[in-house]
């Protein structure tokens, strides 16, 4: 994975704040309007691609298949509708490559809080939510599962 | 008659559901959170626990297959043989010791793959580097199904509904082993399977 984070990583033309754990969750809204009124947790935040926030915002494990078998991304939009609504709004426009590369590397990264900083901190037992922590290490497997499927592999047996 | 491991879950369960999770108060959040994972837990615990070590076999069989495959195909300079025949050699005294603590096996034999392929970085052949990266990927891919299977309880994975029971996980995974012919890396990888 490192090497392929390596050789494939996409120059950046266009540096901004990157939130880099954008999902649901982190953002508050008012029930009445639907406005987003804030945005939490920023200790990931960064200077970098904007690509870097919508891949993040796109991961499997922050959705949900709906009762058509549709993903939404947050709950809240099919994938290629909130691509679309994003570039409208923003103005920005999106690069499938480099969206793909930062896909990739918001499941590697994803994969070693789960897999390597949960587990780790549940063993050595210094944070009261070790048991939240030992439940959510076991979802690395679908950003396993993410990748693999990105970089077209087989994710079944 | 002795009470078994399943009925010591299933009394654990019962006691946090019915006496321990009511008494807390609703305003001690924390508690009561960590109280509901704790059942949850406990009752995944329970389902799993019967294959649990099945299950882990199943893991270090494949990992060993991966490893068993890459030594087979390996090609590069110095560097790159020798973490081959490091591999090579974790794997044949494996073979000498097949009741050994799985996981540990497990992970040793991650290690040493981990070592071939960062050797590969060095002065592996690019035709091993792409024979590596495709072999590790199909590798990820049954590994990332079978524990999405595993873990599917957890109700966190949005595509839960799609995975089969782990007793179908565990018995596709036997007629996939019955199925491959004699002489594959993989096969002969297997050949310590009861």
């Amino acid at each position: 994975m490192r090497r392929w984070l390596r050789e494939n990583a996409p120059e950046c033309r266009d540096l901004c704040l990157v939130h880099a754990d954008y999902r649901m969750g982190n953002f508050m809204f008012d029930e009445r309007s639907g406005e987003m009124t804030a945005v939490l947790d920023w200790e990931l935040a960064h200077i970098g691609d904007f690509h870097e926030d919508i891949a993040y915002v796109t991961q499997k494990l922050f959705g949900l298949v709906n009762e058509k078998g549709e993903f939404l991304c947050c709950g809240l939009f099919p994938r290629e509708e909130f691509l679309v609504r994003y570039q409208e709004l923003s103005g920005r426009t999106i690069d499938p490559q480099t969206l793909r590369y930062y896909q990739v590397l918001n499941a590697w990264k994803s994969v070693v809080h789960t897999f390597a900083t949960c587990v780790r901190a549940a063993q050595e037992g210094n944070n009261h939510q070790d048991i939240l922590l030992s439940w959510l290490a076991s979802v690395g497997h679908v950003f396993v599962a993410e990748i693999v499927d990105i970089l077209g592999g087989r994710t079944h047996g | 008659m002795m009470p078994s491991i399943e009925l010591r879950l299933q009394t654990m369960v019962k006691a946090m559901a019915d006496v321990i999770l009511p008494a807390i108060a609703p305003e001690n959040a924390l508690a009561r959170e960590q109280a509901q994972l704790m059942t949850a837990q406990l009752r995944m615990i329970a389902k799993q626990w019967p294959r649990a070590a099945e299950y882990d076999a199943l893991e270090l069989r494949d990992i060993a297959a991966l490893a068993e495959r890459l030594c087979a195909r390996v090609t590069g300079g110095a560097e790159t043989r020798g973490a081959a025949e490091a591999l090579a050699a974790l794997l044949r005294r494996r073979e000498a010791e097949p009741t050994s603590a799985v996981r540990e096996g497990r992970a040793a034999i991650a290690n040493a793959i981990d070592a071939l392929i960062r050797a590969s970085v060095v002065d592996g052949d690019e035709a091993f580097r792409r024979m590596s990266s495709d072999a590790i990927l199909e590798y990820s891919g049954l590994q990332a199904w079978r524990g999405r299977a595993w873990f599917a309880g957890c109700g966190m994975d949005p595509e839960r509904a799609l995975f089969p029971e782990i007793d179908d996980v565990l018995a596709q995974a036997a007629t996939r082993r019955a199925n491959r012919p004699a002489g594959d890396p993989i096969a002969n990888a297997e050949k310590e399977d009861p």
